[in-house]
C-alpha cells in the first residue's frame, strides 16, 4: 500500500466521522423538546427560558451551532451534562478506562482462542475433533453476549464461587482485582465472536490449503502443520482480518449490554442513564466517541489488510 | 460428504425452526396457565411437572411466559426484516442501477450510518422517542436498512450490466420494469441468506434492547425482557434467566443453520 492511497484513505475517513458527527448533532437538533425547557422545568418564566437559550447558544443558526459545537468537541471541550452539571469529557474520562480494558480483553480471549482452534480444525479436518469443534462452535455462535454472561455468574459466581456476581471493583481501588472481574465479562463477549471467526479461518484454510502453492508446499516434505502454519495461513488471515476489525468495534460497542449483566459502572451505564434521563449532550458525546472508534478501526483494518494482502493496493 | 453434511445441518435446522414455530402458534391459543397471572404461593417456584420450567418472582408460569414472550421476539424481528429489507432493496436498487451523484451521497449517508453498531443506532432511536415495542421495532427497522440497501446495490451493479438485462431493454422494458422485474428476482438468492442473518441480528438486538429495559415494555414478556427481570434472583432462581435463554438460542440457532445451508 503506498502512501497516496493511505492518505486518500486517511482523508476518507476524515470525511465520514465528520459526517457521522453532522448526523448525531441534526437527530439532536430536530427532535421535539427544548434543552432550556427540560433544564428549568415546566414552571420557569418565559423570561428566564429566553435568557438561558442565549446562555446555551441555542438562538443561533444551525450551521454556526453545529460549527462551534463540532470545534470544542474536537478540542476536548463536550459540554456540560444537564443532569450532572459537570463536564461531559470528565465524566466520560472516567469510564473510558474500563470498557477499553473490557474490550481489550475480550479482543485479547477471541484471539487467543482462534487462532490455535481454528488451525487444529483445519489440521484435523473431518476427524472427531474437528467435527466436534465444528457443532460447538455453531452453538456458541447463538449464543447472546448477555446470555452468555449470565450463565458464566451462575456457573462461575454462583456455583464455583470464583468471582462475586456483581460485585465488581473499581480500577483506582485494586487494579489486579479488576482485572480479573473484567476477564468474566470479557469472556461472555469474546465467545460468540471467537465461534464466529473459528468458523471463517477453517474454512478459509481449508480453501487455501487446496491451492498449489499449498500441494508444492506439501510435496517439498513439510509436513501438514507446516505447511499450514508458515504457508496457508498468510493467506488464509484475509477474510478473517477483517471480521476481527468489525468485531472490535461490535465488541466496543455490545459491551454496553454485558456492563449491565455484570453491574460495571462505565461508559454504557451512562449511556443508559443518560437517554433516559434525556441529558443529550452525554449521549451525544458517546454516540461521537463510540462511532468515531468504529470508524478508526476500520480505517486502521483497511490499511493492515493492504499490508498483509499485496493484491488489494494493486487493484482500482 | 460435504453436501449431505450441509443437507443435515439443513434439516436440523428446519426440525428446530418448525418446533419454535409450533410452540408460537400454539401459544396464540392455549399456554399451560394465564402468563400474567401471578400466584405468590409459587415465587420462584423450581421445577416441578406442573410448572416444567418453574415460576417467577411473582409466581408466574415460565413456560407460558416464554410462549408469548417468544412470539413478540420473534415479530419483532420480522417486522424488523421487513422494513430493512424494503427500504433497503429500493435504496439499493435505485442507487445500483441509476448510479451518480444521488448514490455517491446515499452511500457515503449509509457508510456513516454502518459505522455505528445497529444496537447503537436503536438506542439512539429509542433515545430521541419513548421506549415502546412500535419505537423498537422502527429503530431496528432503520438500524438495518444500511446494511440491506448495500447487499441489493451491489447486486444491481453486479447485473445491471448483464445480457438479460441488455434484452430485456431492446425489447423496450422501462426502467422501473427492469429493476423490479427483471434485476431483482436474480438478487433472490444473495438476498435470502442475508434476510436471514438480518432476522437472527434482529432478534439478538431486540433481546439485547428488552434486556437493558428499553425494548418491549411491561406487561407484555419477551425473551430478553425475562432474562433482565431474572438478573436478581439466579441465585435462588437459576431456571428463570436458563430458559428464556435456551429458547433464544434454538431460536437463532435453528435460523443460522437453514442459512448456512442456503449460503
Amino acid at each position: 500500500m503506498n502512501a497516496k492511497k493511505i492518505i486518500k484513505k486517511f482523508i476518507f475517513m476524515l470525511l465520514t466521522l465528520l459526517l457521522v458527527s453532522f448526523l448525531v448533532f441534526l437527530a439532536f437538533a430536530i427532535i421535539p423538546g427544548d434543552p432550556a425547557v427540560h433544564k428549568l422545568g415546566t414552571q420557569a418564566t418565559p423570561e428566564s427560558l429566553e435568557a438561558l437559550r442565549e446562555e446555551m447558544g441555542l438562538n443561533r443558526p444551525f450551521f454556526a451551532r453545529y460549527a462551534s459545537w463540532l470545534i470544542s468537541f474536537v478540542k476536548g471541550d463536550m459540554g456540560i451534562s444537564y443532569s450532572y452539571n459537570l463536564p461531559v469529557g470528565s465524566m466520560i474520562l472516567d469510564k473510558l478506562p474500563i470498557t477499553l480494558t473490557m474490550t481489550a480483553l475480550a479482543f485479547m480471549f477471541v484471539l487467543i482462542i482462534t487462532f490455535p482452534t481454528g488451525i487444529l480444525c483445519a489440521k484435523h479436518n473431518g476427524g472427531k475433533l474437528d467435527r466436534f469443534i465444528v457443532i460447538l462452535n455453531q452453538i456458541m455462535m447463538s449464543v447472546p453476549s448477555f446470555f452468555g454472561g449470565i450463565l458464566i455468574t451462575i456457573i462461575f459466581g454462583v456455583v464455583l464461587k470464583l468471582f462475586m456476581p456483581g460485585g465488581y471493583i473499581s480500577y483506582t481501588k485494586n487494579f489486579t482485582k479488576f482485572l480479573g472481574y473484567m476477564c468474566f465479562p470479557a469472556i461472555a463477549i469474546a465467545i460468540p465472536k471467537a465461534a464466529m471467526s473459528i468458523k471463517l479461518l477453517r474454512s478459509s484454510i481449508l480453501s487455501e490449503a487446496e491451492k498449489d502453492y499449498a500441494r508444492t508446499a506439501y510435496s517439498h516434505g513439510n509436513t501438514t502443520g507446516d505447511v499450514l502454519i508458515h504457508h496457508v495461513l498468510q493467506n488464509a488471515m484475509i477474510p478473517v482480518v477483517t471480521f476481527l476489525g468489525m468485531a472490535l468495534a461490535d465488541i466496543f460497542a455490545g459491551s454496553i449490554i454485558i456492563e449491565q449483566v455484570f453491574n460495571i459502572p462505565g461508559m454504557g451505564r451512562i449511556l443508559l442513564s443518560s437517554i433516559s434521563n434525556r441529558d443529550y449532550p452525554v449521549v451525544m458525546a458517546i454516540l461521537v466517541l463510540l462511532s468515531s472508534a468504529v470508524i478508526i478501526i476500520n480505517f486502521i483494518v483497511d490499511i493492515v489488510y493492504g499490508i498483509i494482502d499485496p493484491r488489494v493496493s494493486q487493484d482500482d | 460428504m460435504k453436501r449431505r453434511k450441509k443437507n443435515l445441518n439443513f434439516h436440523i435446522g428446519l426440525t428446530i425452526s418448525v418446533v419454535m414455530l409450533i410452540m408460537i402458534v400454539v401459544g396464540l391459543f392455549y399456554t399451560p396457565y394465564n402468563p400474567e397471572a401471578m400466584n405468590s404461593a409459587l415465587k420462584n417456584a423450581g421445577m416441578s411437572l406442573a410448572h416444567p420450567f418453574g415460576c417467577d418472582n411473582f409466581g408466574r408460569d415460565i413456560l407460558s411466559r416464554i410462549m408469548v414472550g417468544s412470539r413478540t421476539t420473534v415479530l419483532v424481528g420480522l417486522a424488523t426484516v421487513v422494513i430493512g429489507t424494503f427500504f433497503g432493496i429500493i435504496i439499493g436498487a435505485f442507487t445500483g442501477y441509476f448510479g451518480g451523484m444521488a448514490d455517491e451521497i446515499l452511500m457515503r449517508i449509509m457508510d456513516a450510518l454502518l459505522a455505528f453498531p445497529s444496537i447503537l443506532l436503536a438506542l439512539v432511536i429509542i433515545g430521541l422517542f419513548e421506549p415502546s415495542t412500535w419505537n423498537l421495532i422502527m429503530a431496528l427497522g432503520i438500524a438495518f436498512i444500511p446494511s440491506f440497501a448495500r447487499i441489493v446495490r451491489s447486486e444491481f451493479l453486479r447485473c445491471k450490466n448483464m445480457d438479460y438485462v441488455t434484452a430485456a431493454k431492446l425489447n423496450g422494458a422501462g426502467d422501473m420494469r427492469v429493476m423490479f422485474v427483471h434485476i431483482l428476482p436474480n438478487t433472490i438468492k444473495v438476498l435470502s441468506s442475508s434476510v436471514l442473518i438480518g432476522f437472527n441480528n434482529a432478534v439478538l438486538a431486540e433481546a439485547g434492547m428488552s434486556f437493558l429495559g428499553i425494548g418491549v415494555m411491561p406487561p407484555d414478556p419477551s425473551l430478553g425482557r425475562m432474562m433482565s427481570e431474572a438478573q436478581s434472583y439466579i441465585f435462588s432462581n437459576p431456571g428463570f434467566a436458563i430458559f428464556p435463554g435456551m429458547i433464544l438460542i434454538l431460536i437463532i440457532l435453528g435460523i443460522s443453520l437453514i442459512g448456512s445451508y442456503l449460503e
